[in-house]
């Protein structure tokens, strides 16, 4: 049986486990299109510990030193006739797949302590054949309702802030209008490859944000040292595919939904961004929404819906530059795995 | 009798010393250079290159029972193989464990086996005590992870001290609480916004940033190495640059490009003059060590720069090398102004830059200019040439064709 490696990274609460306990709990209930369960493990601990909770509507907790290694002996099938979607494969084919979940917190602790930590069991990791990679993050920042508004000139700034520092005289007001909209905001971009937007320039009193993936671009950077690649170097096409799933993508704001994860990330992580862009080939990065569990759990109303339905989605921007969206939570795995093969939504947004 | 270099990274025996972490020697009252004095340092009395270069770098492992020497030549008595397995072991050990590399900032022996392995380009910041030189670090790394670097034509790729950087970043934060909390009860405070550089730090300091341009037919990896060194360090090699002195600096002659910072606000204040001859010499001193076939460009950076602005607004890009365009500043650094006319002379582009790394809480106060000196620098030191364009003249009557298919006749014997 063909085995393969998905590594799932992410920093503490980044939603790792309970996708994990959704997509075993999914398998069981036959929810996955093109994937099926090809019996037990010969371990299925790890199975119970992930995908119980979920069961009883409550998230899977982890401690800090428990780490589950996911074996998933699993079979590719074709689709059924009049399915959507494209089928994987012709036949059955067995598929055996390996996922380990850690602590988040692990990846903190090793940016910050050096001389130990960066195990055999991370390197193993570093030669998986695919990435997920699990961000999540509160709103810092309301989009700006302003897209297109242009730079402020150099001139513009230091006229702000000599303003600023004579507070009785008057303050220049700089121009908030937006620029004249070009075709773009009619038509959208009609790039059939993924455009991760930059961010928009920033205003002189806009907040300055400190960047948080530090840890995740050193441990990336750690991956590609094992691998054998030089920085800038890209890997060869689907060689190693990274999916970036944002986590909770039902409790972020509204207004990111129309625009995508890719737009998400691209203002909120621009750093992070900048990495991928620089050390992968475009088709080898996807970026998704993710809801596990469809909604949160916390809520008594909702954990009771979950009860009766449970459920997940993933959404993305397809080619023509809409929203897509599916409740086949492997979808992120099979597009790893695959490539853009896998992504065929159930129904567009 | 002068100690053997120490062993890299650095491990040291004494339990309260933080200097393999990036911080301080624990005897720093006593000794003014610990890589050269301190005896808790682990030393070497071989550097074994092909052994070094097989073992990944790893950061130094405290706690562990560690012999004064390791000794790696093949001619080693009993006594020192044991020692010798033993620091191999633990080498071993911490190599099995120990992250690929630190992420602190590099070393000069880290740095130069980077300037031979890439075309990497080495930026000198320079600058007396407190002009703002790590500041100025830590605001072009927060401009660039924020997709704010609108002049900068590059996009972040890789580095190899994102730990040093980290550390810049936390002082930041750090900063921007005592501001925040001095407005509430409408103090204002002064504090360091980094803290200083120490100068036990000796010059072989350096944060690494990898870029890729913008260009998306440009898939270059760019290499560069930002010096981060002690203000007084500059300052004393301004005022001497005996052999010593110039040993510790040597790292000036290899530079691809300078920044030379000077607090702005400062200038304009009682000790200016002062403060604009020192610039001024040390200006003189970086064109003393710049490779004259180099040219690399000098990039004079005006810092705090928003607490003039009121007084002396910045001219507009044209009019800048003209001193008297900025009004009291100009007047005011006219040593500043007479040192970079020399540079001018020795081939060296120049560009002066007013810049706010930092001019207020972060909540409300987006950087200016932080990225423009950068992006001068980077102009001229990744300038690359194009190929000559070879003009085929087209001979009267000629198809056009026809001339593009001949190559032009050879000039005949005792033709000139």
């Amino acid at each position: 049986m063909k085995s393969r490696t998905i590594a799932v990274l992410g920093g503490p609460e980044s939603g790792k486990s309970t996708y994990l306990g959704a997509v075993v709990s999914a398998l069981e209930d036959k929810q996955l299109p093109g994937l099926a369960l090809d019996g037990l493990p010969e371990d299925s601990r790890a199975w119970d510990q992930l995908s119980e909770p979920l069961l009883d509507g409550t998230y899977p907790q982890r401690t800090k030193a428990e780490r589950h290694q996911l074996e998933l002996p699993l079979e590719l099938v074709p689709l059924p006739q009049g399915a959507s979607g494209i089928s994987l494969v012709d036949k059955p084919t067995p598929l055996g797949l390996h996922m380990g979940d850690y602590d988040g917190e692990e990846v903190e602790r090793l940016f910050r302590d050096r001389t130990r930590g960066w195990s055999q069991e991370w390197r193993t990791r570093a030669m998986a054949d695919g990435l997920l990679l699990f961000l999540r993050q509160p709103a810092l920042r309301p989009i700006r309702q302003q897209l297109m508004q242009p730079a402020p000139s150099e001139a513009e700034q230091w006229q702000w802030l000599a303003d600023r520092a004579r507070p009785d005289d008057n303050t220049t007001v700089l121009p908030a209008t937006a620029s004249t909209p070009g075709p773009e905001d009619f038509f959208g971009s009609g790039l059939v490859d993924e455009e991760v937007p930059t961010p928009p320039p920033a205003r002189p009193g806009d907040l300055v944000v400190i960047p948080t993936v530090l840890a995740m671009i050193e441990l990336l950077q750690f991956i590609r040292h094992v691998r054998g690649l030089a920085p800038g170097e890209r890997p060869p096409h689907g060689s190693f595919r990274i999916a970036l799933l944002v986590a909770a993508w039902d409790a972020v704001d509204r207004d990111w939904h129309s625009r995508g994860a890719a737009a998400y990330l691209g203002e909120n992580l621009p750093l992070l961004e900048d990495f991928l862009w620089s050390n992968f080939h475009g088709a080898d990065v996807f970026r998704f929404g993710l809801s596990s569990t469809g909604g949160d759990l916390r809520d008594p109303a909702y954990r009771a819906r979950y009860g009766e339905k449970p459920g997940g989605f993933v959404t993305w921007t397809d080619a023509r530059g809409q929203q897509a969206r599916s409740h086949n939570l492997a979808t992120p795995l099979q597009w790893a795995l695959f490539g853009d093969r896998a992504l065929l939504p159930d129904t567009p947004e | 009798m002068p100690l053997p270099p120490p062993l890299l990274p650095l491990q040291c025996q004494h339990e309260d010393c933080t200097l393999p972490d990036g911080g301080q020697c624990a005897r720093s009252s006593e000794i003014g250079e610990p890589q050269r004095e301190c005896p808790h340092l682990v030393r070497q009395e071989q550097v074994d290159t092909e052994y070094a270069s097989a073992v990944p770098a790893t950061p130094a492992v405290r706690g562990t029972p560690r012999t004064a020497s390791v000794s790696r030549s093949s001619g080693a008595s009993a006594a020192s193989a044991t020692l010798a397995a033993s620091a191999s072991l633990d080498v071993a050990i911490a190599a099995d464990n120990a992250a690929p590399w630190s992420g602190r900032h590099l070393d000069r022996e880290t740095t130069e086996r980077l300037l031979w392995a890439s075309p990497a380009r080495l930026i000198a910041v320079v600058g007396p005590f407190a002009a703002g030189k790590t500041s100025l670090l830590a605001s072009l790394f927060l401009q660039l992870a924020n997709g704010q670097c609108r002049t900068l034509p590059y996009r972040f790729a890789s580095s190899r001290t994102l730990h040093g950087f980290h550390d810049l970043l936390d002082k930041v934060r750090a900063w921007d609480r005592t501001m925040t909390q001095g407005d509430e009860h409408g103090m204002r405070a002064d504090s360091e916004i980094v803290g200083h550089t120490p100068k036990q730090e000796g010059a072989d300091r350096f944060l690494h940033v990898g870029l890729c341009p913008r260009h998306n037919g440009d898939l270059r990896h760019i290499d560069v190495l930002l010096s981060d060194v002690a203000g007084e360090l500059f300052s004393d090699f301004t005022r001497l640059a005996d052999a010593s002195m110039s040993q510790r600096m040597a790292f000036l002659g290899r530079c691809d490009g300078f920044v030379v910072v000077a607090d702005a606000a400062d200038l304009l204040g009682p000790s200016g003059r002062k403060l604009d001859t020192e610039i001024s010499r040390m200006i003189r001193r970086v064109i003393e060590f710049a490779r004259p076939q180099r040219r690399p460009p000098l990039a004079l950076v005006l810092s705090k720069y928003d607490r003039v602005a009121a007084e002396a607004m910045p001219p507009d890009l044209a009019a800048r090398r003209n001193a008297d365009a900025w009004g009291p500043l100009g007047t005011r650094a006219s040593r500043i102004w007479n040192a970079l006319k020399d540079a001018e002379k020795h081939g060296m582009p120049i560009g002066i830059f007013p810049v706010s790394a930092f001019p207020g809480p972060l909540s409300h106060g987006q950087p200016v200019g932080v990225d423009a000196p950068f992006a001068f620098v980077l102009q001229h030191a990744d300038r690359r040439e194009p190929w000559p364009q070879r003009i085929q003249p087209v001979p009267e009557g000629a198809s056009s064709f026809a001339a593009m298919r001949r190559w032009p006749p050879l000039p005949e014997e005792g033709t000139p």
